[in-house]
């Protein structure tokens, strides 16, 4: 029996995505597999996943993969349990950039990483979703085998249609930019906004920025934003919420650039959505921003403002530029193939649990 | 992989900026003033005015509730009732006089809110436009002093 364990299973985030993705996996290989979860999005469908109080007996051959991603009781509890463990390592944001907003939340996750340090001589193996996870684990002092597999995408999803309405009332020929990404400080919403400022002033002033994603426990921070856009004198910003999936699929439709300043990020699944998209990405270089990225889209060393707005505005003229970045980008997205992932999924769970 | 001389094109980029003269004038984000409290109570117009509702239909106590029971238990919790009503009722007018005090208190404060954070608006708007004309005037300086 393989069992997916994780503190929480939400409606659309990264880590839930990648469990529910790797389960149907498990299931192609013919496993006995479930998923259980402390927390359970109402949203969900029935049957997805089942309470962890209702986790079975579990004996040395069973093998649970647990999804490290914040704290957690659960974390604790994984560390303990007596069978095979493999954890999947998603990052934990550090407490110091959330605590000004939502001490509830640095709190826990500052309990996640001392969840992560005690763990480290009780798995047996683990799968980093980037190299940037790989290497916070050995500094933790993991010693058991660590390999990198980015998070299984279902790219097919992203072929359905596209919300029409907003598609229609943002296709007028204006340059739209997009950031997705949870309205949180370690996201750096308000360098987006900065740069946007002097893109929207010194290029194009009808260009518009759209900041998808919840603000949910990050409402002060949301709130602090909308002023400093008052402040910033700045029009045509748009928070967009948390919103159904055809209306993200509508926004990357019309998006004709994709800016991150994001300095936390344990993978980085909007810069694949984007790549998939065909939009360039201009990124800050911060954690696993570059190794999600591989190489393509523009990246950027340093928060210049004024440059990055530059930066921007060379890509949506220059449309050989542009070209040349999606073309790159193109190149990389092939390495986040479903079916690729799935084998490598399957071949490193034979060779280090299953047989190892 | 297309070969994208990303070093090329930020001399460019660097070069036109200085040509143009183009400049990080802006305030930073931490110039904002911060609602963040700490508290773990995050603090929301909307959800201040739901709870004040709330809080107006729960504010008065009532000593009197209906009793139920056969005709004998009836007899003897009304008999109760009024055997320490003379303590109880004192108790809850004292506490109808509080809950008062404080929804009428919480009221002023969700105007104080509205009021203060227009303010703020205000301020911060003004304090934005004093810098850039002090940066304006500072650059006017020091070109007249070339």
């Amino acid at each position: 029996m393989i069992i997916q364990m994780l503190p929480t299973l939400s409606f659309g985030d990264a880590v839930s995505n990648d469990c529910i993705a790797l389960e149907k996996v498990l299931k192609s290989m013919g496993f006995k597999t479930a998923i259980y979860a402390a927390h359970i999005d109402h949203r969900l469908p029935k049957g997805v996943v089942k309470d962890v109080k209702k986790l079975p007996e579990l004996g040395p051959d069973d093998i649970v993969i647990y999804h490290m991603s914040t704290g957690d009781k659960l974390n604790w509890d994984f560390g303990k349990l007596n069978c095979k463990k493999v954890m999947r390592y998603h990052n934990i944001t550090p407490p110091n950039m959330l605590i000004s907003y939502n001490s509830d939340a640095a709190g826990i996750c500052a309990d996640g990483l001392r969840a992560l340090k005690w763990l480290s001589d009780k798995v047996d193996y683990c799968i980093a979703v980037s190299e940037f996870n790989k290497n916070d684990l050995i500094k933790v002092g993991f010693k058991c085998k660590i390999d990198v597999m980015p998070i299984l995408i279902p790219f097919d999803d992203y072929k359905k249609k596209p919300d029409d309405i907003t598609v229609r009332r943002y296709s007028d020929g204006r340059t739209n930019i997009l950031f997705t990404g949870r309205i949180a400080p370690n996201k750096c919403q308000q360098d987006v906004i900065k740069a946007f400022t002097y893109y929207k002033r010194y290029f194009d002033e009808g260009a518009r920025l759209f900041l998808v994603g919840s603000d949910l426990g990050y409402e002060n921070y949301k709130r602090k934003l909308e002023r400093y856009i008052n402040l910033l004198g700045v029009e045509d910003v748009y928070f967009a919420g948390h919103i159904s999936f055809d209306k993200i699929l509508a926004y990357y439709k019309v998006a004709d650039l994709f800016l991150c300043q994001s300095e936390h990020e344990g993978f980085g699944v909007p810069l694949v959505e984007s790549m998939f998209f065909d939009i360039p990405v201009v990124a800050y270089d911060s954690t696993a921003i570059y190794d999600t990225l591989g190489g393509s889209g523009f990246i950027l060393e340093n928060k210049d403002y004024v440059e990055t707005a530059a930066v921007m505005n060379e890509i949506i003229k220059d449309k050989e530029l542009a070209a040349k970045i999606v073309a790159n980008q193109r190149e990389v997205l092939k390495k986040y193939d479903h079916a690729l992932i799935s084998e490598q999924f399957k071949t490193l769970l034979k060779e280090n649990v299953i047989n190892g | 992989m297309e070969d994208i001389n990303i070093e090329d094109i930020m001399q460019k980029i660097r070069t036109e900026i200085k040509e143009k003269g183009l400049t990080d004038s802006e305030l930073g984000f931490n110039s904002v003033v911060s609602a963040s409290a700490g508290t773990g109570i995050e603090y929301s117009q909307s959800r201040y005015a739901d709870v004040l509702d709330m809080a107006d239909s729960d504010r008065m106590v009532m000593s009197y509730r209906d009793v139920y029971g056969n005709p004998l238990a009836k007899f003897i919790k009304k008999l109760n009732r009024r055997l320490i009503a003379f303590y109880i009722e004192a108790i809850v007018d004292d506490q109808n006089k509080y809950n008062s005090e404080i929804y009428n208190t919480l009221l002023m404060n969700y105007s104080r809110f509205n009021e203060e954070d227009a303010r703020l608006s205000a301020i911060e708007k003004k304090l934005y436009e004093s810098e850039k004309e002090i940066e304006r005037l500072k650059s006017k300086i020091e070109e007249l002093s070339k």
